[in-house]
């Protein structure tokens, strides 16, 4: 016997707002959160763009759970109080052993990370280096804030998995929610903008360049012109729940979780694989009990690389034909690695409550080496969906998919 | 300024910017944890700093005594006076 598992909050910090109305209304209106970072160049970055949060005050957050948070975990926090306000979960659920935290990041506060090994590198000694600069950049930063911060005392599980961490994070809290180990689960992910990171993707000449002038221009996705990541940050968090609690209390509900599936392509470690990416939409589509048809459209992990579109593009076209609508919200602030999952999946349930599908940002010329899919472009459209899938794809072969459902 | 004052100045603008605590609400009798806020963490950086801003390096045993302000003023001071 498996229970049922729904969205009843949402919060999101991202480069084109706070908030998941503002998020949303962001996406609709076709903003561009991708602005300049000249200072870059000065670092050998071919990459001077970038997709930063804006009108963010971590100095809110008070000092004694401050101390202990990078930028990373600020981000997290934030999301985080706004989903549980937005779910409006009483404080006795909050703090209660059935309620556990689920979420991730890549790796864990870039800034600490930066200023720990400078400092003791540099001057080969570990004098200056504060009590809290190891909670900081712990891989678990952002799962371990919360859960002391908030009072949450049930399980913790911190998916560090690069930009695959905050899908499956909401798919770990969905399976303990699932599988009756946990009632409530505060799922998500973040990332803070660091000049290190995006020095990764340089290196593997990954990001984007051509247009360090004109930063509201890329990143294109499935474009012809595409020429590669636009690095970002943010926090996004979800409330999932039991369903029959979620109702009796009278929550609000976004929508179900219905599918979840990860794998690994087990082939290479940057380089997507066609047949790993099918299998693991494929597996997603088999949990949620679903046929292809059922799906009315997939928000695609799609970063604007040469070879990644390619194969996310022809693997969807496999699985679910070439009539089946896709974008990618990646061209509207950049890529958010270990936040994108959730953040995107935030506007999946935008999307499916609106009956709105947002277009690609900056496609406008399919590439033909993409697969052949319907690209939502240049303007939002009208669709009536009971499904949709969701899809992130990390380093080291990890892909991860969603499935969300209108509440039946 | 004394010397003694020029120590409180100091210990004092770390207060305020490491933890964020209000120049007021600092007095000699403080407690630096019930009145102050600090907990075990926080002294551990209250100690780190002093090695940054005056060169010294208490022992531990010494930093588990610290209960308020003048212990700290004291603890400072004593360290000041040795490597004077």
């Amino acid at each position: 016997m498996t229970r049922r598992v729904v969205i009843t909050g949402v919060g999101v910090v991202s480069p084109i707002g706070n908030g998941f109305g503002t998020y949303m209304e962001g996406l609709y209106s076709g903003r561009s959160g991708v602005t300049p970072m000249t200072d870059w160049k000065s670092w050998g970055l071919q990459t001077a763009v970038a997709g930063r949060v804006q009108n963010f005050d971590g100095q809110a957050i008070p000092r004694n759970i401050r101390r202990s948070m990078s930028l990373i975990s600020q981000y997290a926090y934030e999301a985080t109080v706004q989903a549980l306000r937005d779910a409006n979960l009483p404080q006795d659920l909050v703090e209660n052993e059935r309620t556990g935290i689920s979420y991730g990041s890549t790796m864990g506060g870039t800034s600490a990370i930066a200023d720990y090994l400078g400092s003791t590198l540099r001057e080969n000694k570990i004098d200056n280096v504060l009590s809290t600069t190891f909670l900081k950049i712990m891989s678990h930063t952002c799962a371990a804030n919360l859960a002391v911060s908030l009072k949450i005392p049930g399980r913790v599980i911190a998916s560090c998995t690069a930009c695959a961490s905050s899908t499956q994070a909401i798919g770990f809290g969905y399976e303990a929610i699932k599988y009756d180990q946990l009632d409530r689960a505060i799922c998500g992910g973040a990332e803070e903008l660091h000049v290190s990171v995006a020095g990764v993707f340089d290196v593997l000449r990954s990001t984007t360049s051509k247009f360090n002038d004109t930063p509201n221009l890329t990143p294109k996705p499935f474009d012809s012109e595409r020429d590669g990541i636009v690095i970002a940050e943010g926090g996004g968090t979800f409330i999932l729940e039991e369903l029959e609690a979620a109702q009796k209390r009278g929550a609000k509900i976004y929508a179900e979780v219905t599918g979840y599936y990860t794998n690994n392509d087990a082939t290479h470690m940057t380089n997507p694989n066609r047949e790993g990416l099918k299998k693991c939409m494929d597996g997603a589509l088999k949990v949620a009990g679903l046929n292809a048809s059922d799906i009315g459209y997939v928000n695609c992990h799609a970063t604007a690389t040469d070879i990644g579109d390619i194969a996310e593009s022809k693997a969807v076209e496999d699985i679910f034909g070439s009539n089946m609508p896709v974008s990618s919200l990646k061209g509207h602030y950049g890529h958010m690695m270990g936040a994108c999952g959730v953040v995107e999946s935030a506007a999946c349930l935008g999307m499916i409550m609106n009956s709105k599908l947002i277009p690609t940002l900056n496609l406008s010329k399919i590439d033909e080496k993409c697969g052949n899919l319907d690209f939502v472009m240049e303007k939002s459209r009208d669709r009536t969906m009971n499904h949709i899938l969701k899809n992130s794809f990390a380093f080291g072969g990890i892909n991860a998919s969603l499935v969300f459902s209108k509440l039946q | 300024m004394t010397d003694t004052a020029l120590v409180h100045q100091k210990v004092n603008a770390i207060m305020v910017s490491l933890f964020e605590i209000e120049p007021e609400a600092i007095k000699p009798e403080s407690s630096i944890f019930e009145d102050l806020g600090l907990d075990s963490l926080d002294a551990i950086d209250l100690v780190i700093k002093f090695q940054e801003v005056f060169g010294i390096k208490p022992q531990s045993e010494e930093v588990q005594k610290i209960r308020t302000m003048n212990d700290v003023y004291d603890l400072v001071q004593t360290y000041h006076n040795k490597n004077a």
